[in-house]
């Protein structure tokens, strides 16, 4: 193994990388520039959509309103929540996102419930669709509003107050530094980044060094270089030196693009 | 000097099965001449060549390059061997210098020598207008002459060319032919491949007609005109490929 010879490869490398303006936008530019608007643009768009869907409403059906009056009346009151008539379609319009969810109640609910005798309240909805999703969660909350009402009833009935089944509660609460917990997060998700920008700035000077030799036809002046002393590893070598640098460079922009946004110091 | 021995290079087609693309090669081309290759596309012309500049390792046979063996010392042999095609392309993001330097390193050559051959060399082939041009910022002749320049950085003493011209214009072609001549009138041993009957006969001295990988004749032209009775290039060759098929 010649050194000097694998310090020749490198410099060359080296001149021709810093001259490749794909190279440096994949190992410098797009690392600096990615993490910021990805992670602040997804997170925006995030944000955009979910106030979209809470100002918007759901729309929702209730089936069999008359067999449970108060709790029907109970969703009707609450905010967010767009009752349509009841009709037999509801399944292919939840299919077609034109309602969000259908509730449907059954035969003697509300007389069952008061005897004691426990009934199932079905949602239909469509599995996966965010608005859907959305509907759901808020008939779970009325849903669960309305059950812990008529427990704490029947408890009361019985001379015992609603303690009994919540002996006790827990509270979380944080202590450290907003700008702590802030990079600790970013710090959990560190290690994985570096790894994967690691292989992203160094993809376009390996795809350069094997397959671009070949294909702008330089392989072959190489191959058949009077290489005096130097043995074809050392090519292998000072590519291999290229890529590790481009590894660096991936890696060190990518951490500033990183701590762009970081929101404190870690 | 070159002597090639039973020179053969097999390729293992799954589909083809064995391809012999260069089949039981003899042939010695001396120094001060230029030997010409003379066959159709898929002939073996490139194949021959490459094992000569040891980009490929021969199936069986072997061949000596300034007396070194292209099996057993094969750095030896590149080092002493220019080999240049419309293959050997350069690094178009590196200057006209840069590319000539760094192939100049590569052969051991460092500080003044090497400042004083490059000079020399873009001196001689005129490149000094656009040594510090990207090479992919080039005109196809400047290329050329900067590939020419790139062969010649360690002054080998055999020069091999595979299809030099083809793909060039009038004037590209005029600069490597002038250039193979120069190398003959220096002393250095040329071996030349080409399926352009005219620039062979405008060229060499000895010439090889191969075909499916066989050489079929060799010899001065002289040699094979009487040998073969035509007196023009292209009827010796067709002729000599129809008698072999």
């Amino acid at each position: 193994m010649n050194p000097a010879s694998i310090g020749v490869i490198y410099r060359k490398e080296l001149t021709d990388t810093l001259r490749d303006r794909r190279t440096i936008l994949s190992t410098i530019v797009l690392p600096i520039l990615m993490f910021p608007v990805l992670t602040l643009g997804f997170g925006f768009v995030a944000a955009k959509s979910m106030q979209k869907v809470q100002r918007e409403g759901s729309t929702i059906m209730l089936l069999g309103e008359t067999n449970a009056p108060t709790l029907a009346e109970t969703v009707r009151k609450t905010e967010g929540i767009r009752i349509i008539p009841a009709s037999e379609d509801y399944a292919m319009r939840i299919g077609d996102k034109k309602l969000h969810a259908a509730l449907e109640f059954p035969s003697q609910f509300e007389a069952d419930v008061n005897a004691n005798r426990q009934q199932v309240v079905k949602i239909y909805n469509f599995a996966g669709e965010t608005r859907s999703q959305v509907a759901v969660s808020l008939l779970r909350r009325i849903l669960g509003g309305y059950r812990d009402q008529l427990v704490e009833a029947r408890l009361m009935q019985n001379g015992l107050s609603k303690e009994v089944l919540r002996p006790f509660e827990s509270k979380e609460e944080n202590v450290a530094p907003p700008e702590k917990v802030g990079g600790n997060a970013i710090g959990g998700l560190f290690p994985y980044l570096i790894i994967f920008l690691c292989f992203m700035g160094a993809l376009a000077p390996a795809i350069d060094l094997t397959v671009g030799e070949k294909e702008r036809g330089t392989i072959e002046t190489i191959l058949a270089s009077p290489v005096n002393g130097v043995h074809r590893f050392h090519c292998h070598c000072g590519g291999v030196a290229r890529l590790l640098r481009a590894h660096f460079f991936a890696s060190v922009s990518g951490r500033n693009g990183v701590l762009q946004e970081r929101p404190g110091p870690i | 000097m070159i002597e090639a021995t039973h020179l053969t290079k097999v390729f293992s087609d799954r589909k083809r099965g064995d391809i012999r693309a260069v089949d039981g090669v003899d042939f010695r081309c001396q120094p001060g001449g230029i030997y010409g290759l003379l066959g159709a596309n898929g002939a073996g012309k490139t194949t021959t060549l490459r094992l000569l500049a040891t980009i490929l390792q021969p199936t069986s046979g072997t061949a000596r390059v300034c007396g070194f063996d292209i099996r057993e010392q094969p750095e030896i042999v590149r080092a002493h061997v220019g080999f240049l095609s419309t293959a050997t392309a350069l690094y178009g993001r590196l200057t006209a210098r840069e590319t000539v330097e760094y192939f100049g390193r590569l052969n051991g050559l460092t500080g003044d020598k090497l400042r004083r051959r490059v000079e020399e060399l873009f001196a001689l082939l005129e490149i000094g207008a656009f040594a510090d041009r990207r090479c992919d910022k080039l005109s196809t002749g400047m290329k050329q002459r900067v590939s020419i320049a790139r062969t010649l950085v360690h002054d080998p003493p055999v020069m091999i060319f595979d299809e030099p011209t083809l793909g060039l214009d009038v004037m590209a072609a005029r600069t490597i032919v002038g250039f193979i001549r120069d190398c003959r009138s220096h002393g250095k041993t040329v071996i030349f491949s080409s399926h352009v009957m005219s620039e062979v006969q405008k060229l060499c001295d000895h010439v090889g007609i191969i075909h499916q990988g066989k050489l079929l004749a060799q010899g001065t032209l002289a040699e094979l005109r009487q040998r073969t009775g035509q007196a023009d290039l292209e009827e010796i060759f067709v002729q000599t490929v129809e008698v072999a098929s």
